[in-house]
């Protein structure tokens, strides 16, 4: 039943949409503003917002002098092979201890957790010897599966709690008409989850979309480096080229944005959600 | 619950089995993912060569020219040049050092060699040094920087570019003030007086120019930056054995104060100090915020950049001596050998090459990084340059930071203390003290 | 052919035979539940135990070593962590790491349920502003270290020229003073993580059935209360979960503090990953290091154990 919403609840959603706006843009303007300036326009006392001298020359220097099509394509492989593993596996082990219960299951939550506790700086070493070790440096794979080894704990956890919040008589439903657990789970459960496994590729490719550390140090050849290098190139020790840097900051939005629009419908609450009986 | 979601289906969905199969088939084939290599040379000898100037759009260009020139005279070597972002470089560096795969040759700044000299990352250059002319070979090169790169008689890098501090001015500024713009000042009392006369204030009473840029971040480059302060009023933070620390000493104390002072009390520095690194300084610089401010010669083209009509108007002096014949500090990059290196002959040719006189004035003329020898100073190109003869007097006295393994760490305490006196935390005696303490806690 | 009557609590296979070569029906064995459960988990701990196996193991072991540069380690029991407990140093970075992360949480679970609430309802546009909501995490710590530290430059930051211009007196000094640059720090993470929360919270809102707010509005009760009896209670597992998981990958966080101030002015942000990076690529001694990293997991560890019990 569509009612237009009482003016006062409709004056403070747009209150709170506009501050939303506000606080979420104002520095992504200022980036993307600073992309199109040249440097002796960028340091102005008082700052201006739009630049007096447009110029795209930032993005053609990132595309053109610093490899970044390259970077973006290895940033695309990764990071998507990464969503794609984390989510897979994070929703079979979700489920699992959502709806099983399992010897020593709370150890094993815990456990799951237990290697992300660490910082990464004191894990890159032997994260590195073992690369180095089994020939892995410079592939793909050894991106892909130490990032999956950053996100997939998280991502079992929050595949568990959106389980958690599917009742369980669907299930249950669905093995005594006849599904095994694995139909349960990828025919009923899941398509019901949905929001939730958007959310956890969401941050699944984010967590690799946007790693550091790890990616500048497990590549050691320029033709492996990912798009958060790419930008980092950009800080020097003498001097900053601070356009360049904004030119790459805004090109390494797009993909994330591209993903949420494409996955954004699945957000939305599922068609039978609640339909428990009959 | 929907009819058509479930039927009898059972037979038709996969066995766990098959699941499993499946499933492990596609991880497996995901693991196997392309392995992409880049392409290594075929049939020549590969070294690997990496450096953080290779990003800068500066040095970049240059160093890839140089690069395909000695590829060129070496036509059985080829080099593998990877830039590297300078953000975690360390980091990288050590890890790949530590699990034998760094790179053959890499560029290392002046403070991280002690380091990784201890850690055992570099490799010992001496016999390949002797081979090239021993003493002699080295002898052309400015003796700090040689001796920097020692332990013993043993060299472990061959510098890249270096150049003592100087100070930057506005002779507009100057001229404006009252000030002889070719007069910049020679003592503190000057450089106060100056700075005093450089701070204006508008109509309003807010100042809109100040006399002075300070550096407080507890950045290494900041805190090289006072102690060129402390260099120049004669005091040291160790003592020439580096066993005990220096700071609480009356000429210590004196510089920490009236550096500090500049900005707590004379107000002849912008607000924002602390958070202030060489870039911001010379940004404030560049915007006609300040009117002097200590850096290194290749700076002054990152403020023309940012705005060129600094271009005429900016000049360059040796850093005030407040005691007869100071010493400079000084910034200086260098090109080191790893140890584990699988082709240290190659290595080596790569590392002579870098290190010969024209490499050194074509990375000036591309960049206006400082020369690491005397000779080049003589060299047509330069000796019509005024800014390089400014430092080529400077480079004349210079002298490095404490040479002791734990330089970082003790820079860091002299770092804190320097903040602390800045936001007069703590007063500047009382900062140094603990600072002091601090010190020789470390070189216990 | 008659469907299978036994008990939903056993794995069930259908297909009952109905002659003895029946080759249309597949005979198996259920398993038991909780092994069929361990077929769903096992290739998660599969793959991270791989692969987290030998890190954490040499952390481990590193920790109770010294390492002494080229003439390698030296054994030296629980020295690493005796130093750890008596370094002033370690307990400011801890303290300082403790608000940054229960700073950062809060905000991050205030902000991202007051978002997804609103993102919930039925507002024009929605798409567009739910990707608007998601900007701040789209960038790498990097550049959102890099941008904030030059917007909130006292001389050169649009933060204070703006502030200015609404009538302030500034300048406003966010990293030199002591007690404005934690905070300035907390603000900037806030702004940058907070879409993961109200993204998972938004996800978690979908679950909720809407018969839920039907039942309690026609018992009466207000939007409020709605929101207390229904929306909360329901919530319960998914704010935990992120509670929790923001915990860990804040309190770990390295990347924008370390850019921001690297720990200045004078320690005041110094946090307990920006001292483990010092001591490990400064200083060189990775069993400092290691044993820091694993007092860090095991402080996490114990949070972790207390969230669980709640959900588990």
């Amino acid at each position: 039943m569509r009612r237009a919403p009482a003016p006062l609840v409709r004056t403070g959603q747009l209150l709170g949409l506009a501050a939303l706006t506000i606080f979420c843009l104002f520095p992504f303007a200022w980036i993307i503003a600073t992309s199109l300036k040249d440097l002796s326009e960028t340091f102005l006392i008082p700052p201006t917002w739009i630049p007096r001298h447009v110029t795209f020359d930032n993005f053609v220097k990132i595309w053109t002098i610093q490899a970044f099509g390259r970077y973006f394509l290895n940033s695309l492989i990764v990071a998507a092979c990464t969503t794609l593993l984390s989510i897979v596996l994070a929703s079979l082990a979700g489920y699992g201890f959502s709806r099983f219960r399992l010897p020593g299951g709370r150890i094993m939550m815990v456990a799951v957790l237990a290697a992300q506790m660490f910082p990464g700086i004191v894990l890159l070493i032997p994260y590195f010897t073992m690369a180095s070790r089994l020939q892995m440096l410079n592939t793909y794979s050894v991106l892909v599966v130490a990032y999956t080894s950053f996100s997939l704990p998280f991502c079992v956890w929050m595949m568990k709690g959106f389980f958690d919040g599917i009742s369980t008589e669907l299930d249950e439903a669905a093995v005594i008409d006849g599904c095994s657990a694995l139909g349960a789970f990828a025919r009923v459960v899941l398509p019901l989850s949905l929001p939730g496994v958007v959310a956890t590729a969401i941050f699944s490719f984010l967590v690799a979309w946007n790693e550091y550390l790890f990616a500048v140090v497990l590549a050691t050849r320029e033709s492996m480096y990912v798009v958060t290098v790419g930008i980092a190139s950009n800080i020097g020790q003498f001097r900053i080229q601070w356009n360049e840097l904004m030119a790459g900051a805004v090109l390494a939005t797009l993909p994330t944005i591209i993903l949420y629009a494409l996955l954004e419908r699945h957000l939305v609450r599922g068609l039978s959600a609640g339909a428990v009986k009959g | 619950m929907s009819q058509t979601r479930r039927g009898e289906r059972s037979v038709s969905l996969p066995s766990r089995r098959q699941i499993l199969k499946y499933g492990m088939a596609a991880g497996a084939s995901l693991l196997a993912a392309p392995h992409i290599r880049s392409a290594a040379a075929q049939g020549k000898a590969s070294i690997s060569y990496i450096s953080y100037e290779l990003t800068s759009a500066a040095a970049g260009p240059e160093l890839k020219r140089q690069i395909a020139e000695f590829e060129k005279a070496n036509p059985t070597i080829s080099v593998e040049a990877t830039p590297s972002p300078l953000a975690q470089y360390t980091a990288k560096v050590a890890t790949m050092a530590k699990a034998g795969e760094m790179p053959d040759v890499a560029t290392a700044d002046v403070l991280w060699l002690r380091g990784w000299i201890n850690e055992g990352y570099l490799k010992d250059l001496s016999p390949y040094v002797d081979k090239a002319g021993g003493k002699q070979y080295l002898g052309q090169f400015y003796d700090t920087l040689v001796k920097l790169a020692s332990d013993g008689n043993k060299v472990y890098a061959i510098p890249a570019f270096a150049g003592g501090y100087l100070i930057y001015y506005n002779t507009e500024m100057y001229k404006e003030a009252g000030l002889d713009p070719t007069k910049p000042p020679t003592n503190w009392d000057e450089m106060l007086a100056y700075a005093k006369k450089l701070t204006k204030k508008d109509a309003a009473g807010n100042t809109v120019q100040w006399g002075w840029g300070i550096h407080g971040q507890n950045i290494p480059a900041d805190v090289s930056r006072f102690m060129q302060w402390m260099y120049s009023n004669g005091a040291e933070a160790l003592s020439p054995d580096g066993k005990t620390a220096l700071l609480d000493q009356p000429k210590a104390i004196e510089t920490l104060k009236f550096w500090s002072e500049l900005y707590t009390k004379h107000g002849v520095v912008p607000p924002g100090a602390v958070q202030a690194g060489p870039g911001e300084v010379r940004s404030m610089f560049a915007q006609k915020k300040i009117a002097m401010l200590v850096g290194i010669i290749w700076g002054v083209d990152q403020v023309f950049a940012e705005n060129p009509a600094l271009r005429p108007i900016t000049a360059i002096a040796p850093f005030p001596k407040q005691v007869p014949n100071a010493p400079s500090l000084f910034q200086a990059v260098y090109n080191v050998m790893a140890a584990s290196s699988k082709r240290p002959e190659d290595a080596w040719k790569l590392l002579e090459y870098f290190g010969r006189p024209e490499s050194g004035l074509g990375l000036y003329k591309a960049t206006r990084y400082g020369p690491v020898r005397p000779a080049i100073f003589e060299r047509p190109e330069v000796k019509g340059d005024a800014f390089a003869q400014v430092l080529a007097k400077v480079n004349q006295q210079l002298k490095p930071p404490p040479i002791h393994p734990q330089w970082e760490r003790i820079s860091k305490v002299i770092g804190d203390a320097m903040q602390r006196a800045l936001t007069n935390a703590k007063t500047p005696e009382a900062a140094f003290k603990e600072a002091n303490a601090q010190v020789n806690q470390i070189l216990k | 052919m008659p469907r299978s009557t036994r008990s939903s609590s056993n794995a069930v296979s259908a297909g009952v035979p109905r002659y003895a070569g029946d080759p249309g029906a597949r005979v198996r064995r259920p398993w038991p539940r909780w092994l069929v459960g361990m077929a769903f988990v096992s290739p998660s701990f599969l793959v991270l135990g791989t692969v987290v196996a030998f890190p954490v193991c040499n952390t481990l072991w590193l920790s109770v070593m010294e390492s002494h540069g080229k003439a390698g380690l030296t054994f030296v029991g629980l020295a690493n962590y005796a130093r750890l407990l008596h370094d002033p140093e370690f307990w400011t970075a801890f303290q300082n790491s403790t608000t940054f992360t229960l700073g950062s949480v809060l905000g991050h679970l205030v902000l991202g349920l007051l978002t997804a609430l609103l993102l919930n309802q039925r507002i024009p546009f929605r798409p567009l502003f739910r990707v608007i909501s998601l900007v701040p995490w789209m960038f790498a710590a990097v550049v959102v270290a890099m941008t904030w530290r030059w917007m909130l430059d006292a001389q050169l930051g649009i933060i204070n020229a703006a502030l200015v211009s609404l009538g302030l007196h500034g300048p406003f000094l966010w990293f030199e003073n002591a007690r404005l640059a934690l905070p300035a720090i907390i603000v900037t993470n806030i702004w940058r993580g907070f879409p993961f929360a109200s993204i998972t919270l938004l996800a978690a809102l979908q679950a909720i059935p809407k018969e839920q707010y039907e039942a309690a509005a026609v018992d009466g009760a207000s939007p409020l209360r709605q929101f207390r009896f229904v929306t909360l209670p329901n919530l319960r597992f998914a704010l935990i979960i992120v509670a929790t998981l923001d915990t860990i990958w804040n309190f770990k966080h390295f990347d924008l503090i370390q850019v921001m101030t690297n720990g200045g002015p004078a320690g005041a942000t110094e946090v307990l990953t920006t001292l483990v990076y010092k001591a490990s690529f400064e200083n060189f001694e990775f069993g400092y290091a290691a044993a820091m990293g694993v007092v860090m997991s095991l402080i996490l560890l114990a949070t972790t154990v207390v969230y669980v019990r709640k959900i588990l």
